[in-house]
């Protein structure tokens, strides 16, 4: 493994995604910032063969470097200009009792970054397409080359060869310079995104709890094996997330910069895989109704909700009609991949029942989700019977779950080769992180946190030492609660 | 601090019950300690040919031993004819399974075909299975070779 270049693309992905937040001008902690900064630098990266594919400039080493430093170079001005405002954070180290959950973490972040290094790529979708794209451009020093030559129309070879460049992009950056299987920029993805989201939960519950949410949601059996497996669900699971990270934040503060985070992530999400612009059309009919409700003008409404979609349509153009006819030279036709059948409403509630009895609720749905959903459902009804609220959070957090699910039900429905078995079952992992946000937003987690965090309180309180502070108060918007 | 003590306990305790959760607990002895993912075992075969065998198994050698009897032979321009699984199965060959043509190219760099390519009839290599129930590469001669094959392949379905 080439450990300087691995050190240049962390450097260079970390600065050019921090740059690129930095446009944006939201305010975020340290952590969000830092982890949000390398996961954005990572999907531009991607960009950097394309880009120079098609300036005809020869995919090398060199080129790589040069693309990836220009880019950066670029990104990095907005930081410049401001490089007063850049502080270093204060380190605070972790309390006793998280230390265990950090060494859990630690060895699952040790055992997946190791397989995604070790083995070569592995799922047939990305060995029948972007990958196999990706091999052969390291090789010929283009992305148009002799893969595209094989027979591709066997066996829906074909789909795999139009889906987005974001892997083939960053295969081909990997591969070049840091070892020849790439993959490598999964692990980053994953550490990122894993970081962020422990702190997440960690300013809305004791740590302790905290800890057992993301245990949860890092043991889930198919969701970890797609940290070292390259696959575009997990890429979108987390750009899908950072949209609904910000839209919280929109929905609260109702500041534009933060609308305009939500469409680029969410235009990034629909960049991986194209079913996200249908959940983002979905979302912006709640988003509407309650921008409505807060008696904002309807041309004010329109506005927005054509900014919340703008994202997601304009990657959506990116991939479907730019990538395709620029660099796939197979026809494609979506028309071909709709079920006739499309018109029988009754499919849509077949389809969204049959993903519960024959997916989730199933042995294989054990095997794929393990015992999450079970924690979930527990969670949900204890709370729905004992405390019957829910906060802001929790409230978007169940329309947006309850969106996905609903656009995964019905595109199987619309698109026969959406299979629920495999198309709907790692569309399902959206979903996960909502749900755990949710519970980490439930009355009953909140009364336990905060019940433990008075008692730690009142015994430094005692003692003289400072409050604990793991868990700061709800700000405005996210603790109050409606019926 | 003693309240300190019982929550990195109460920690403990909590990381301790999920992996004894029978789920969980199968989990982590079939995954996360599988000793076909030992890291201190694998980490002593680093060589790329060798993770590459650690994946794809028996499939890649089987792959791997085509191409080198290509370039042995010196075959100009080979296309091989590859049958399809259910052949293979029927034949009880069932510890290895046959990639697909794209997959072959991703592994190998030559090129093959299935019984429905467009480019099959210049196909002239193909992998049968031989009297004794072994796999092997053989040379198409003549197209009478070449139909007399597909004749037989075509009784099965291409799947994956």
């Amino acid at each position: 493994m080439n450990i300087a270049g691995l050190l240049f693309l962390l450097l260079t992905q970390f600065i050019s995604g921090r740059g690129f937040v930095k446009l944006f001008r939201v305010q975020l902690s340290f952590v969000a910032l830092a982890c949000l900064s390398m996961i954005c630098g990572v999907m531009l990266v991607s960009f950097v063969p394309c880009l120079l594919q098609i300036m005809h400039i020869p995919l090398t080493v060199g080129s790589m470097y040069v693309g990836i430093g220009i880019l950066t170079a670029l990104l990095a001005v907005p930081q410049l200009l401001k490089y007063k405002d850049i502080k270093l954070p204060s380190l605070k180290l972790p309390q006793l009792y998280e230390i265990p959950f950090y060494l859990v973490f630690l060895a699952l972040i040790i055992t997946s970054v190791w397989r995604c290094y070790y083995f070569p790529p592995t799922p047939r979708d990305v060995l029948t397409g972007t990958e196999l794209i990706a091999e052969y451009a390291v090789r010929e020093h283009t992305m148009l080359n002799s893969a595209l030559t094989v027979d591709l129309r066997l066996n829906g070879a074909a789909n795999n060869i139009f889906k987005s460049p974001f892997i083939t992009g960053l295969q081909i950056v990997y591969k070049f310079l840091v070892q020849p299987f790439g993959e490598v920029w999964l692990s980053v993805l994953f550490v990122s995104f894993t970081v962020w989201f422990y702190s997440l939960l960690r300013e809305r519950v004791h740590p302790v709890i905290a800890g057992t949410l993301m245990l949860i949601l890092l043991a889930t059996p198919d969701l970890f094996a797609y940290t070292y497996i390259i696959l575009y669900d997990y890429p979108n699971m987390i750009f899908f997330f950072a949209g609904f990270f910000f839209f919280l934040r929109y929905m609260e503060g109702e500041k534009l910069n933060d609308l305009a985070m939500v469409t680029t992530m969410f235009g990034f999400a629909t960049y991986l895989r194209n079913e996200t612009l249908v959940m983002v059309a979905a979302i912006a009919l709640p988003f509407a109704w309650s921008l409505y409700k807060r008696k904002t003008p309807v041309k004010d409404i329109a506005i927005r909700g054509l900014i919340l979609m703008s994202g997601a349509i304009f990657f959506n153009f990116i991939v479907a009609k730019l990538f395709m006819k620029a660099f796939i030279p197979v026809p494609f036709s979506l028309g071909e991949l709709i079920s006739k059948d499309w018109m029988n409403l009754s499919g849509i509630i077949e389809k969204n029942i049959a993903i519960c009895t024959d997916l989730i609720f199933t042995p294989k749905g054990m095997q794929v989700y393990g015992q999450f959903f079970y924690f979930f459902l527990s969670v949900f009804i204890v709370d729905l019977v004992i405390t019957r609220k829910l906060n802001f959070e929790a409230r978007w957090c169940l329309w947006f779950i309850a969106i996905v699910y609903f656009c995964l039900g019905t595109l199987s429905h619309l698109i026969p080769s959406h299979t629920i078995m495999n198309s709907a079952k790692r569309g399902l992992f959206k979903i996960l992180p909502l749900m755990t946000l949710y519970l980490a937003n439930t009355g009953i987690l909140k009364r336990l946190s905060d019940f433990i965090t008075n008692r730690e309180n009142k015994l430094q309180a005692s003692a003289g030492q400072p409050k604990v502070a793991n868990q700061p108060a709800p700000k405005s918007g996210r603790g109050k609660v409606s019926r | 601090m003693h309240l300190k003590v019982n929550l990195t306990l109460l920690s403990i305790l909590i990381i301790f019950a999920f992996f004894k959760l029978p789920f969980y607990n199968n989990w982590m002895n079939t995954n996360l300690l599988n000793p076909a993912f030992d890291i201190v075992s694998l980490s002593k075969q680093t060589d790329l040919e060798q993770r590459k065998v650690n994946r794809y198994g028996a499939s890649y050698l089987l792959c791997k031993q085509m191409t080198d009897f290509t370039r042995h032979q010196q075959i100009k321009n080979p296309l091989i004819l590859l049958p399809p699984d259910g052949y293979i199965k029927e034949k009880r060959i069932r510890d290895v399974s046959i990639p697909e043509p794209t997959v072959f190219y991703y592994m190998t760099g030559q090129k093959a075909v299935w019984y429905d390519s467009p480019e099959v009839m210049k196909s002239n290599l193909a992998l049968v299975v031989d009297p004794q129930g072994k796999l092997s590469l053989i040379k198409i001669n003549n197209q009478q070779e070449l139909a007399d094959l597909l004749a037989v392949y075509k009784k099965y379905k291409l799947e994956l």
